[in-house]
C-alpha cells in the first residue's frame, strides 16, 4: 500500500513535471512570440515616423522652391512632387490614431497641402497666372511645416539612441511621443483658411443653403407637413423624435407603412422634406415605370422641371437621380434621389440635400458652341451618341456650364465634359456598370 | 490490483487533462472562407459576390431564399435548376459560364458613385457589426459617417483606409467586423453610397451609455439616432 502511495506520488509529481516543462516552453514561445509583434508593431511605428518627418520636409522644400519660379512647366513639376510628398505623410499619419486619439489636424494640414498643390498644379496645367496672394498662401504652408518639423525633430533623438519604444501597450502611444503629437494639434501649427477649387477646400463647410425659407414650423406642423405630402405614398403614423442640428435645424420623425416603420428628417424652415427612408422590404409583384412614379413623387413634393438622368437596380430596390432641367440644360447640383420597391413600384425614400442647398434660377450664358459644333469634335477614340447642355458641379463647391457629350470607345461608356466655348474637355467620366445601372438620356 | 488500476486510471486522467488543457491552448478556430469577386463559388463559399448570384437568381424567379451571401444548400438547388434549365452542365457551381448565363460579369465592380462593390461589402460589414440592433435610419447613419470621413481631409481618403484607421471602429478592434452583414446592413449601406446622409455631414458618433473617450463627450452633438449620438 505504501508502495503504491509512493508509485502514485512519483507518478503525478513525473506528471506535474512534464505538464510543468510543457507550460514553460509555451510560455516562452507565447513570450517570443509577443516579444516579436512588440518590435514588429514598434517597427512599424518608426517607418511611419521616418516616413511622416521625410514627407513634410520634402513638401516643405517644394513649397519653398516655387518662390524662385515664374514658370508654368517648372510650377507644375514642383505641385506634383509637393502633392506626392503631402499624399506620403498621410499614408504615414494614419498609423499614428491610437484609442481615443487620432492626428487629426495634423492630418488635415497635410491633405489640405496636397490638395491646395495640385490646384495650383491644375492652374499652371492650364497656363493660367499664379496669383500673389497664392504665392503668399505656399509660403505660409510651407513655414507651418517648418514648424511641423521642429517639433517632430527630438523624437528622431531618440531613435538614435536605441531602444525608443512608441507603443508599449496595445492601443496606446508612447506618453512623450504622444504630447509631441498633442503639441501639433493645438494649434501651434494654424494657417489661414484655405478657400480654393478643390474637394478639400475649406470654402465647402461654409456653404449655406438657397432654398429654406418660410420661417420655422413648430414639430406639430412638421408632423401635418409629413402626412399631407407622404399620405399619398401610404404613410401613417408620424411620431416626432428628436431634433438634428448639422447643416441646418432639423426634425425628426418616425412613420409607418404598410411594410414597416421608416424615418423622415425635415427643415425646420420652411419644412421641406431632407430624406426619408425605409428599409426595403419585399412587396407584391406590380408592373409600373419607374421614371413615371418618380417624376409624380418628386412633384408632388414641389419639385416641378426634374427629369430622370441616372437609376441603378440591386437587391429589389431601384435607385433613381433626377435633376432640374432649366433652358435645357441638366442643372446636375439640383438633384433629387428617390428609392423605389422594384417589386410594387411605391417610393420608399427620398434624399433632397444637393437641392435644398444649390438649387435657384440661374442665369445661362448663351454658349458659343453650338451642340452641332460639339457633335462633330472629336473627342479621342469617344463615338459621340448624345450631346447636351449641362450644369456641372465643380470640385470646390462651385459650379459650371458645359455640354455634356455621351459616348462609347471600345464598348465602355463615356461621358465628357466640353467648355461651352471652347469645346475644350473640363472632366471625363466613365461609367462602370456592375449593379445593372442605366443612363436615362 | 484493484488499487493499480485505480491509480493507472487516475493516472491517465490526469495525463488526460493535461493534454487536453494543451490542444486547447493549441487550438486555433478556423474561419468561413469569403469568396472574392470572380471565383468559383461553389457549396460553403460565402461573400459579396455569392449575394449578387442569389440576388440575381431570385430576380429570375429560381428562389433560392434571402439573398444573405452565404452558399447553402437552396442556393445550390436553384444554381442547379438554372443551369439546366440553360442547358449547361448541372455542377451547382458558379462559374465563368453561369456567370455569362445570369449576366453578371465575375469581375464586376458596381457603380455607386465611385465605390465599387468590394466597397459595399467592406462597409455593409462596418455596419452590421457597428449598429446591427439599432433603427435602419440608425444603420444608414454610421454608413453616412464612414463616408464623410472619406471625404474630410482630416481623415483617410477611401473606405478602406477609414474603417481600418487604428481604434477608429470598435467593431475593427475586437473582430466583429468579420461577422457576414445582414441586408439590412447592405441596404443601408447602399443608401449611404447613393447619397442618404442622416447626420447631415458628422464625423463621430458614439454610444453615451458605453463611451470610454473624454475627448468625445467635448464634441457637440449634432442629433441622436437610437442609442448614438452623432457630432461633427
Amino acid at each position: 500500500m505504501e508502495r503504491s502511495t509512493a508509485k502514485f506520488f512519483a507518478v503525478l509529481a513525473a506528471l506535474l513535471l512534464v505538464g510543468a516543462a510543457v507550460m514553460g516552453v509555451f510560455l516562452n514561445v507565447s513570450r517570443q512570440s509577443e516579444r516579436q509583434y512588440r518590435l514588429g508593431v514598434n517597427n512599424d511605428y518608426e517607418q511611419a515616423y521616418y516616413q511622416l518627418t521625410d514627407s513634410v520636409g520634402n513638401m516643405r522644400v517644394n513649397l519653398d522652391k516655387a518662390r524662385v519660379t515664374r514658370n508654368s512647366a517648372m510650377m507644375c513639376e514642383l505641385m506634383m512632387d509637393a502633392s506626392v510628398s503631402c499624399e506620403s505623410a498621410a499614408q504615414a499619419l494614419y498609423k499614428f490614431s491610437a484609442d481615443g486619439y487620432s492626428a487629426s489636424a495634423l492630418t488635415k494640414f497635410v491633405n489640405q497641402v496636397g490638395d491646395y498643390s495640385a490646384y495650383i498644379h491644375s492652374k499652371a496645367s492650364k497656363g493660367e497666372e499664379i496669383t500673389q496672394s497664392e504665392y503668399a498662401m505656399l509660403q505660409k504652408l510651407s513655414s507651418t511645416a517648418a514648424t511641423v518639423q521642429e517639433k517632430l525633430a527630438p523624437v528622431r533623438e531618440g531613435i538614435g539612441a536605441g531602444g525608443y519604444e512608441f507603443s508599449s501597450r496595445l492601443g496606446s502611444l508612447n506618453e512623450e511621443f504622444s504630447s509631441i503629437m498633442n503639441a501639433l494639434q493645438d494649434g501651434s501649427m494654424e494657417y489661414p483658411s484655405l478657400i480654393y477649387d478643390g474637394p478639400f477646400s475649406d470654402g465647402l463647410d461654409q456653404k449655406q443653403a438657397k432654398t429654406l425659407t418660410g420661417g420655422e414650423i413648430t414639430p406639430e406642423q412638421g408632423a401635418k407637413i409629413i402626412s399631407e405630402k407622404l399620405g399619398s405614398a401610404g404613410i401613417s403614423g408620424v411620431t416626432y423624435s428628436g431634433e438634428g442640428n448639422s447643416h441646418f435645424k432639423t426634425y425628426l420623425y418616425t412613420i409607418q407603412d404598410d411594410h414597416g416603420s421608416g424615418d423622415v428628417q425635415l427643415a425646420a424652415n420652411g419644412g421641406a422634406i431632407v430624406q426619408f427612408t425605409f428599409n426595403c422590404e419585399s412587396g407584391e409583384e406590380n408592373s409600373f415605370d419607374a421614371k413615371e412614379n418618380a417624376v409624380e413623387f418628386v412633384s408632388a413634393l414641389g419639385y416641378e422641371n426634374m427629369v430622370p438622368v441616372w437609376s441603378a437596380e440591386s437587391d429589389g430596390i431601384i435607385y433613381m437621380n433626377l435633376c432640374f432641367e432649366q433652358d435645357g440644360a441638366v442643372i446636375y447640383p439640383d438633384m433629387v434621389k428617390v428609392k423605389i420597391n422594384a417589386a410594387d413600384g411605391h417610393v420608399i425614400g427620398c434624399e433632397t440635400l444637393s437641392y435644398l442647398f444649390n438649387h435657384t434660377q440661374r442665369s445661362l450664358d448663351r454658349p458659343a458652341l453650338s451642340a452641332e459644333d460639339i457633335s462633330s469634335r472629336k473627342y479621342g477614340e469617344l463615338e459621340t451618341e448624345s450631346v447636351r447642355l449641362a450644369v456641372i458641379p465643380t470640385p470646390g463647391g462651385g459650379e459650371r456650364l458645359a455640354y455634356e457629350v455621351y459616348g462609347t470607345a471600345q464598348g465602355e461608356k463615356f461621358f465628357v465634359y466640353a467648355d461651352p466655348d471652347t469645346g475644350e474637355e473640363v472632366r471625363v467620366l466613365m461609367v462602370v456598370d456592375g449593379e445593372q445601372g442605366e443612363l436615362l438620356i | 490490483m484493484l488499487t493499480k488500476q485505480r491509480i493507472n486510471g487516475r493516472g491517465v486522467l490526469v495525463l488526460a487533462l493535461i493534454l487536453l488543457l494543451i490542444a486547447a491552448s493549441l487550438l486555433a478556430v478556423g474561419a468561413g472562407k469569403v469568396a472574392a469577386a470572380g471565383e468559383l463559388l461553389r457549396y460553403g463559399s460565402r461573400g459579396e459576390s455569392v449575394r449578387q448570384v442569389q440576388s440575381r437568381l431570385n430576380g429570375l424567379g429560381y428562389w433560392c431564399g434571402t439573398a444573405d451571401g452565404i452558399f447553402g444548400v437552396n442556393t445550390r438547388s436553384a444554381v442547379r435548376r438554372f443551369q439546366s434549365a440553360k442547358g449547361l452542365s448541372v455542377d451547382g457551381i458558379v462559374g465563368p459560364k453561369t456567370y455569362s448565363a445570369l449576366g453578371i460579369s465575375p469581375s464586376s465592380s458596381s457603380s455607386s458613385g465611385g465605390y465599387s462593390s468590394s466597397d459595399l461589402y467592406l462597409l455593409a460589414r462596418c455596419v452590421y457589426g457597428e449598429s446591427r440592433g439599432e433603427p435602419y435610419v440608425g444603420q444608414v447613419a454610421v454608413a453616412a459617417v464612414v463616408l464623410n470621413r472619406v471625404k474630410s481631409a482630416a481623415f483617410p481618403n477611401s473606405i478602406s483606409g477609414v474603417i481600418y484607421q487604428p481604434y477608429a471602429f470598435t467593431c475593427v478592434s475586437d473582430g466583429q467586423l468579420y461577422l457576414e452583414p445582414d441586408q439590412s446592413a447592405y441596404n443601408a449601406a447602399r443608401d449611404a453610397m447613393n447619397g442618404w446622409d442622416p447626420t447631415n455631414g458628422c464625423l463621430y458618433y458614439y454610444n453615451p451609455a458605453t463611451a470610454t473617450s473624454a475627448w468625445i463627450w467635448s464634441r457637440p452633438i449634432m442629433l441622436q439616432i437610437g442609442r448614438h449620438n452623432f457630432c461633427k
